[in-house]
């Protein structure tokens, strides 16, 4: 071979090369300083202030922060009647029953309603008991005891909640996803084509699959219901509206949308593992358990990690479909902190504040990064590495 | 050979110095207008901005759009970025956002002065809520920054076919209802799968073919009810929260709570997951349903049953609350407007750009926008012609419209800052406990929420205040 270059020396080619190199990576690296580094730290600056977008920002100290970890547990017992000192109940929509009537109640249907009435322990008024301008995140009431855990912006750990909640979709999805890729790795008819189903989700718009999903969970005309009634399943759900359910049904959709992606990359990475490990496998006697326990699933524990990181980050991120779907109800039950951050931002034109939350949800998802980095090393084996 | 480059590179510069000055005379100065882009709106404004720019041969307007849900996060971005457009669509609900912040420009002195706009021949509700007097911080007036594109009020729709084969008479067109009417006629429109009634014994409320009522899903929706019954929410100045403690308002949210849970006689929430109940009304099992004058140029092309309007019920106190004298109907109307936003090139050529905005509030620009159906003329002689009602199609009492455009109200957003910032999350949580979920009377859950909603006005008006003593 005759060498394109021959005057060259040694050093003057790395030099070279390292000159193309940083070409080649200079799209990319000016995007993240322009595009990333730069807003992200205009935006640690800005969450010091206060700014509307309109008018120019005022330096607020650490007010936005303060603000937002102004947080706070309150115990209070079961309401009293102030005069003769009985225990209060609170019957269907009735408050302040004394303990006296209330066996009278619980026999009486409401005049209005007809329904039974239900009778549970009453407590005083939240802002009662809670600091000035504190709203509740979450109350525990037990056995005429109440917790009531409340803060100045209790919107904001409501919607952290809902976030780590929903993130549970993340594990199932996958292991939904790793046994779809190890069916559809066998040689099976139309596998390609099944392939390409599963993948098509992922093709698909948020904003198209999110309206398809909300007709899906339709209690009344939806063909969920429909498809568990007549199997004789209860078909009652009311799903997206139902401060119970709409957590678990928006996960669902989240693993239809995501199952074709972390299907695809298992699929790729079941090819890659080497045949002759489970050819050994099956001399050392290993069964089909014993195959997937001990070959496949520590081969695969890089894209199992990868996955896992991945779905985490983007899971935290979760605005589009709850955006759609539920904007953030019923009550605040799917919101989501991005949807926070926005609303701080554009509808409250308060985007230092905004900015803050923003951080917060940064660091958040930079600590669970890094523990499942740490973790990582006890469960991730690496094809180099020497493992007994 | 610097020489030579440099004085090629001097020669240059003055040329392009030069070309904006030369060229002044005959260029027509580029304006941008941005709104709501939707098909029907951008095809009847393509239209109306054509006639201006060959009207006005100094002036060349451009549309831009941005659909409605991304629209004022896209204003507020261009503006933050130094780059906004000349002119823009600002809805009421949003003037309080943009006025006192500066980002409008004033056009007192050109309607003042104008020869085409009369404001005492215009419905006054529309013009009136685009005023901010920055001396004293209120609302509705003081200043003018905007004139309206439209005024949209609200009626109740009804499906006269549904009537006629249930056999229900159809309800005083000019007189509106009393609550009783309202629940009286909401049974007999709602029917189960077996035809029963909902005051009947075994009537199936988990199987109802045709509801009376189309359900207020959106809490926003309660204005109509509260202000049909002399309610409030908040005092005359627009700084105290006082729904809680007005009788009238506390009776508008329980009866709601009572369609729902008494009567029976609108779609549960369950029902109208994933669907609107605008939808259920479209496909003819709704009897009545609450929506604005806006609704009126789809259902022309898309419902195929006869259909009409109604003016709102009015409630039990016997008092309506409404922006005119001698009202009978009451209830709120919504409007958007256009404004010169600050520091844009519209804003160093305000005659040029008020010139467009006069043309789309204008006799012509309105009587454009009603032949294509689109809104009410702002001119009230010209909305009580046949140019507007349009005798021959849907809705046939169309007048109803003139009387409820006088007539209703602003929302509350029109005079209190940042209502849809702080007001719909505690109110939201009141709704959802009275109306949707039947746990509180509306006495107490209003009760609940009060702390919150005042803590929020407190801080609207604290930003509002701020600005004023600032600037």
């Amino acid at each position: 071979m005759i060498p394109l270059r021959p005057r060259l020396s040694q050093a003057s080619n790395t030099r070279r090369e390292a000159f193309w190199a940083w070409l080649f990576i200079l799209p990319v690296t000016a995007g993240f300083f322009l595009f990333v580094l730069g807003p992200m730290l205009a935006s640690l600056a800005l969450s010091f202030t206060k700014w509307d977008l309109l008018s120019p920002a005022e330096w607020a100290g650490t007010r936005n922060w303060h603000s937002i970890f102004s947080v706070s547990v309150v115990h209070t017992p079961q309401a009293r009647d102030e005069a003769s000192g009985e225990l209060l109940f609170q019957c269907g929509r009735h408050r302040n029953v004394p303990a006296s009537e209330l066996a009278d109640w619980q026999q009486r249907n409401d005049e209005r309603t007809g329904e039974p009435f239900d009778c549970r322990p009453g407590y005083p008024r939240d802002r009662e008991v809670l600091p000035e301008r504190f709203g509740v995140v979450s109350e525990i009431a037990l056995f005429g005891q109440r917790w009531l855990l409340g803060a100045r912006d209790h919107v904001l750990w409501i919607a952290l909640f809902n976030t780590v909640y929903m993130l549970l979709a993340v594990p199932i999805g996958m292991a939904l996803a790793l046994a779809v890729a190890i069916v559809l790795n066998q040689q099976l008819r139309g596998r390609n084509l099944l392939r390409a189903v599963f993948y098509l989700p992922n093709v698909l718009p948020i904003a198209a699959t999110s309206v398809i999903w909300l007709w899906i969970f339709n209690p009344e005309f939806g063909i969920l219901n429909h498809l568990l009634g007549s199997v004789g399943l209860p078909a009652e759900g009311r799903w997206l509206s139902d401060q119970g359910t709409v957590k678990p049904s928006l996960m669902i959709m989240g693993i239809w949308s995501a199952l074709g992606f972390q299907m695809l990359i298992y699929l790729a990475a079941l090819q890659a593992v080497p045949s002759q490990l489970y050819e050994a496998a099956v001399i050392d006697g290993a069964g089909l358990w014993g195959r997937f326990r001990f070959v496949t699933w520590p081969s695969l524990s890089p894209t199992t990690f990868f996955l896992l990181v991945t779905g985490m980050i983007f899971g935290f991120q979760s605005f589009a479909q709850p955006y759609i779907m539920t904007r953030g109800g019923p009550g605040n039950a799917s919101r989501t902190v991005v949807m926070e951050i926005w609303k701080n931002g554009f509808a409250d034109l308060e985007m230092g504040y905004a900015s803050a939350q923003a951080w917060l949800l940064g660091v958040v998802i930079l600590l669970i990064t890094v523990a499942n980095f740490r973790l990582a090393r006890r469960w991730v084996f690496y094809e180099h590495e020497q493992h007994v | 050979m610097k020489r030579i480059v440099f004085v090629l590179f001097a020669t240059l510069l003055l040329c392009l110095a030069a070309a904006p000055l030369a060229a002044q005379d005959e260029e027509p100065l580029q304006l941008t207008y941005l709104h709501w882009a939707d098909p029907t709106a951008d095809r009847v404004f393509q239209e109306l901005i054509d006639q201006f720019n060959e009207a006005n041969p100094d002036v060349f307007i451009t549309l831009e759009g941005v659909p409605s849900a991304g629209y004022v996060d896209y204003l507020l971005t261009s503006i933050a970025g130094g780059t906004p457009p000349d002119i823009a669509l600002v809805a009421d609900g949003d003037f309080a956002v943009f006025a006192p912040r500066g980002a409008l420009v004033s056009i007192e002195e050109f309607v003042n002065a104008s020869e085409v706009i009369d404001l005492d021949a215009v419905w006054p509700s529309g013009p009136d809520r685009y005023r901010f007097d920055a001396e004293t911080g209120a609302f509705m007036t003081g200043p003018i920054y905007e004139l309206p594109r439209d005024v949209g009020p609200t009626a109740l729709y009804i499906n006269v076919d549904l009537f006629n084969e249930l056999g229900v008479p159809l309800p005083d067109p000019n007189v509106p209802m009393t609550w009783d009417q309202l629940v009286e006629t909401g049974i007999a429109l709602t029917t189960d799968v077996n035809g029963l009634h909902p005051n009947e014994e075994g009537f199936d409320a988990d199987n109802v073919e045709t509801f009376g009522l189309g359900t207020l899903t959106v809490p926003g929706w309660g204005l109509g009810p509260i202000f049909g019954n002399g309610g409030h929410y908040v005092s005359e100045d627009g700084r105290t929260w006082i729904a809680h403690e007005d009788q009238n308002t506390i009776d508008a949210i329980q009866f709601l709570s009572d369609l729902n849970h008494v009567h029976r006689i609108t779609p549960p929430p369950a029902v109208l997951e994933g669907i609107n109940v605008w939808d259920l009304f479209n496909t003819g099992r709704v009897g009545m349903n609450w929506n604005g004058r806006w609704a009126t140029t789809g259902f022309r092309e898309t419902l195929d049953f006869e259909w009409d309007v109604r003016p709102f019920p009015v409630g039990n106190s016997g008092e309506i609350r409404a922006f005119a004298e001698g009202c009978s109907v009451s209830g709120w109307s919504g409007s958007v407007g256009l404004a010169i936003i600050a520091g844009s090139k519209g804003a160093e050529h305000p005659e040029q750009a008020y010139r467009f905005i006069e043309f789309i509030y204008g006799p012509d620009g309105q009587l454009a926008q009603a032949a294509l159906g689109y809104n009410i003329p702002a001119q009230m002689e010209l909305a009580n012609t046949d140019a507007f009602l349009q005798p021959g199609q849907m809705p046939a009492n169309s007048q109803i419209f003139l009387e409820t455009t006088r007539c209703q109200l602003p929302g509350p957003w029109s005079f209190v800052p940042h209502w849809f910032v702080w007001q719909p999350e505690p109110w939201g949580r009141m709704w959802q406990d009275v109306v949707v979920d039947n746990v509180a009377f509306a006495e107490d859950a209003l009760l609940d929420v009060a702390g919150d909603l005042q803590a929020g006005l407190d801080d609207a008006w604290a930003t509002i205040d701020e600005q004023r003593m600032g600037g």
